[in-house]
């Protein structure tokens, strides 16, 4: 390729003089494609675009012997992070064939693009890893017409290894050791060179990308021999096949071909088309004017029994068929309780909305006053409080949800109001269920994917409203999680580091066994109480106070545990060691969908310390959020990574396929798992199952009141 | 997995297999995540929402039948249904199909639907006297898109004559007018809807505009 002289020398200033020149203004704020590192970017570079808020994304890539996974989300407008799988083959280093290298990524987006000025990025690479990776970076881009993005930047660490212009003081080198420390004194010295590119989207389906790299590959080339790098120019073809996954083929460095594959969504829209499926509800039934039919509004009804005990079972049959249980009734002659167990709608609202809507069919025109309690294992999380006549005159109006929530008040619960009948089926009752599971280990040290598959067979037995058994055995059938040698080297207790003595386990195993209390102790204050086989590795006693009124931001809790630890077998015994565990926690709705945690306590391996967590919830369920632990093990006990940390990922069921569901598919990844900073599994937590139904998560999903 | 896979296994993976299509016991909620995913993964295999065969109810069958019916048809997948009156109220009458869609109507205008996938939540539209008279309008529509409250929508409107127009509907000839309804929106968003007032200034037939996702409705009012 022949390229003029100052461009070889300073390809960045080339492009971006040339973008200038070229410049004819656009503002169409183009959604920038992904790069092999699944940032936006070009082929190996980066771009000075964000992806767009909220957008999660899933990239593979792979040249020569480098392969990479890629996990990326967009936490805020201007804030992106990643976390990379990556795998190197031929790595000839005598004790790794291959190489396996985990790290995360973080980016800020400095400015916007404008209608003449570039958008500008400022990242780091692999900021916190074994520093393989580390690099820093400045880049701008500019849309110069529809469709074309020019990019120039300067690279430090990896980014500026190749034909670097200057120098900002020294880098210190990379110190592998445990890694998962900040590496603060590398970030942005040592050695700069540009790199730059030209991304050009020809039409809907096809874009084209050339690119000029500033990374110099010395280690995988030189010191490995892994590849042959022998040239800064990488180019590629890329194929958009639908909105969410997009394809590419490359040369790169003068000597590999490049594939990849990427897949987008975003969690702020629905998948297309779909919408929110699911049976339309039942009409609102208007109520006749008082004036030409007085007899319709009387209450005489109230003195006759036999009229309760008809509706009673009227309003338990209609909220069936909305998939919800009626746990008591209090019905008077101008107003009614109902507390329902809503099991189908992932909004809470809608609920509400249905179960409204079948009181204006059933019941006398007398009862104004809709009070819908929402119950969860025996829990009244709280009590929305309707007008009948606000739900007739809304029910058709324009933005008639908004309209009708300003007038729906939302309060603790309080108690069962006299005279209330309980349906004679509800306590005690018995469910239980077959079904298949699957249990994924993800990005393991020495193999990425590994999963199993097997049975569960899962039982519940509600003895009264607030006391339940729950117990659930699985059988694995096939699986891979237990194929490893690999056996804890932790200098702690082995609290979490011997899971892979429990995944070689192969029979039936008692996957938990618990008899659990829940209670309300005063308003605002919820407890529970859990006894036995709480969790797969861990068994004993877990008591828990939460305190959240229903529409505060704030909810603190305690948490006592005392546990031993489960054998391997997973069947009733138990190994020799005990711990006593428990947390302070502090939850925080910062608004705007963020949500913030702090635990402080002990952890199952008697380290003291305290969790720090954030996550970012989607009105629609999906939540995306981060974690790290800090505890007085250090860095040495603790072993490679440091502390523990991680990412944890909530899809709901009803996104991904638009028909009503509470179902949610949850996932934490973690770039190792060991004995630091570790906390017990136990199920039913209080302030998850508390949280939908105060102000929170009914206020962020109102809209589906009248869904 | 080492060497070659038992044939216990083999069987215990077909009975996953089988399973995983349904599960089973008391409580659904377990496994309703691999119902509804294989229900959509057949939808998506079986290819596009194929165009159920159209639905013909004779004059006769509607007269029998007493009750009032909406005949609508989903002008992109070209499904038909004759919907019954559910309900009414304050201006507003209610439709349902038997497959548990909704239409609300004002006047013969939609102000809602449910169960069509991105529905229309709530809205102002122009009243059949204004759509009869003519000029500009302004409509508010409200959805739910990716977010869990409704947001609106405005459009621009212009009312226009479209002149005489004689048409069949379920087998009866009525001399309408015809009216057409120009909106744009923000974002370039524009639509055309068409409605035929009978001489009682009845809407006996429309085409009306839903949303980016269902695009129009062709509505009729069978009833005599």
């Amino acid at each position: 390729m022949r390229v003029p002289r100052v461009c070889r020398a300073l390809p960045g200033a080339c492009l971006l003089s040339a973008a200038l020149l070229l410049a004819a203004p656009a503002t169409a704020q183009t959604r920038p494609t992904l790069n092999f590192n699944g940032v936006p970017g070009l082929i190996d570079m980066p771009v000075g675009l964000p992806a767009p808020d909220g957008e999660f994304s899933f990239t593979l890539s792979r040249f020569g012997p480098i392969t990479r996974g890629n996990l990326s989300f967009q936490l805020t407008p201007r804030f992106g992070g990643s976390f990379r799988y990556v795998e190197v083959r031929n790595w000839n280093d005598g004790t790794f064939g291959t190489y396996y290298d985990r790290s995360f990524d973080l980016r800020y987006q400095l400015r916007f693009e404008s209608r003449y000025l570039p958008g500008v990025t400022v990242g780091m690479q692999d900021f916190i890893g074994t520093g393989l990776y580390s690099g820093e970076y400045i880049a701008a881009s500019k849309t110069v017409r529809p469709g074309l993005v020019v990019t120039a930047g300067l690279g430090w660490g990896r980014l500026g290894s190749y034909n670097p212009i200057g120098s900002l003081g020294v880098r210190p080198r990379i110190v592998i050791g445990q890694g998962g420390k900040a590496n603060l004194g590398q970030w942005f010295r040592g050695d700069m060179a540009p790199f730059a590119g030209v991304e050009w989207q020809v039409n809907d389906k096809l874009g084209v990308k050339v690119e000029y790299s500033s990374d110099d590959y010395h280690l995988e080339d030189t010191v490995r021999g892994a590849f042959d790098r022998r040239s800064p120019w990488n180019f590629g073809v890329e194929y958009q096949a639908t909105s969410a996954l997009r394809f590419g083929v490359y040369s790169l460095y003068g000597s590999e071909v490049g594939f990849s594959a990427a897949f987008a969504l975003n969690p702020k829209q629905r998948p297309r088309n779909y919408g929110i499926q699911g049976p339309a509800p039942l009409p609102v039934k208007q109520r006749p004017d008082p004036k030409q039919v007085p007899d319709a509004w009387s209450s005489a009804w109230s003195s006759q029994p036999a009229v309760a005990a008809g509706l009673q079972s009227i309003i338990a049959q209609g909220l069936a068929l909305d998939g919800m249980e009626l746990e008591a009734l209090s019905l008077q002659p101008t107003r009614v309780q109902v507390r329902l167990r809503n099991t189908r709608f992932d909004a809470e609202a809608q609920a509400f909305g249905r179960a409204v809507r079948l009181l204006t069919q059933v019941l006398p025109a007398s009862v104004e006053v809709f009070e819908i309690v929402p119950v969860v294992n025996g829990m009244p999380l709280s009590k929305v409080t309707f007008s009948r006549s606000d739900i007739e005159a809304l029910e058709m109006a324009p933005n008639g949800s908004a309209q009708l929530r300003a007038r729906t008040t939302l309060t603790d619960a309080g108690p069962l109001p006299a005279g209330s009948v309980t349906p004679e089926d509800a306590y005690p009752k018995f469910k239980w269920s077959l079904s298949p599971y699957t249990r994924l280990s993800l990005f393991d040290p020495s193999n990425p994917v590994r999963a199993d598959l097997g049975l569960r067979l899962s039982g519940e037995y509600r003895i009264t409203p607030w006391l339940r058994l729950n117990g659930s055995l699985t059988q694995k059938i096939v699986g891979s999680i237990g194929d490893t040698d690999r056996t804890s080297d932790s200098v702690l207790p082995h609290v979490r580091s011997d899971s892979v003595f429990y995944d070689k386990h192969y029979g039936l195993a008692v996957e938990y066994l618990t008899a659990s209390w829940l209670s309300r102790p005063a308003p605002d204050l919820y407890g529970r109480v859990t006894v036995g086989y709480l969790e797969r590795m861990y068994g004993g006693v877990s008591g828990e106070l939460l305190w959240k009124p229903v529409a505060s931001r704030l909810a603190l809790g305690v948490e006592a545990n005392y546990v031993a630890q489960r054998d391997f077998n997973q069947g009733f015994g138990f190994r020799d060691y005990r711990v006593a565990t428990g947390h302070v926690s502090a939850y925080y709705d910062l608004g705007r969908g963020y949500l913030a945690q702090v635990d402080v306590g002990r952890y199952l391996a008697g380290d003291v310390g305290a969790t720090f967590a954030l996550d970012r919830e989607f009105p629609n369920g999906w939540k995306v959020g981060a974690f790290a632990t800090l505890t007085d093990v250090s860095a040495a006990e603790f072993g490679e990574g440091s502390f523990d940390k991680g990412i944890r990922i909530t899809a709901p069921l009803a996104w991904i396929t638009g028909q009503p569901s509470r179902r949610q598919f949850f996932t934490t990844i973690r770039p190792l798992t060991r004995d630091g900073g570790a906390r017990l599994g136990v199920n039913g937590r209080l302030y998850e199952q508390i949280r939908s139904y105060h102000s929170g998560g009914i206020d962020a999903q109102w809209g589906r009141v009248f869904r | 997995m080492g060497q070659g896979v038992p044939v216990k296994q083999i069987m215990a993976s077909a009975l996953v297999a089988l399973f995983a299509l349904n599960g089973c016991g008391s409580d659904k909620t377990d496994h309703e995540g691999f119902s509804i995913a294989t229900a959509v993964i057949g939808k998506a295999l079986s290819g596009k929402t194929a165009a159920p065969a159209p639905v013909v109810m004779s004059r006769a069958t509607i007269d029998q039948g007493g009750n009032p019916l909406l005949r609508a048809k989903i002008e992109r997948v070209g499904a038909i249904a004759f919907l019954g009156k559910i309900g009414e109220g304050r201006g507003v009458i209610s439709w349902a199909s038997v497959d548990g869609s909704s239409l609300s109507l004002r006047d013969g205008v939609v102000v809602a639907t449910r169960g069509l996938g991105t529905d229309l939540m709530s809205a102002a539209v122009p009243t059949a006297a204004q759509l009869a008279a003519g000029g500009a309008v302004q409509r508010q529509h409200f959805y739910l898109f990716g977010g869990e409250t409704e947001q609106e929508r405005r459009f621009d409107c212009r009312i226009q004559d479209g002149g005489p127009e004689r048409i069949v509907v379920a087998e009866l000839a009525y001399d309408t007018r015809h009216r057409v309804e120009t909106c744009t929106g923000s974002g370039g968003l524009t639509f055309e809807n068409h409605y035929w007032f009978d001489n009682r200034a009845i809407i006996r037939q429309s085409r009306q505009w839903i949303s980016p996702d269902v695009g129009f409705l062709e509505l009729q009012d069978p009833n005599r």
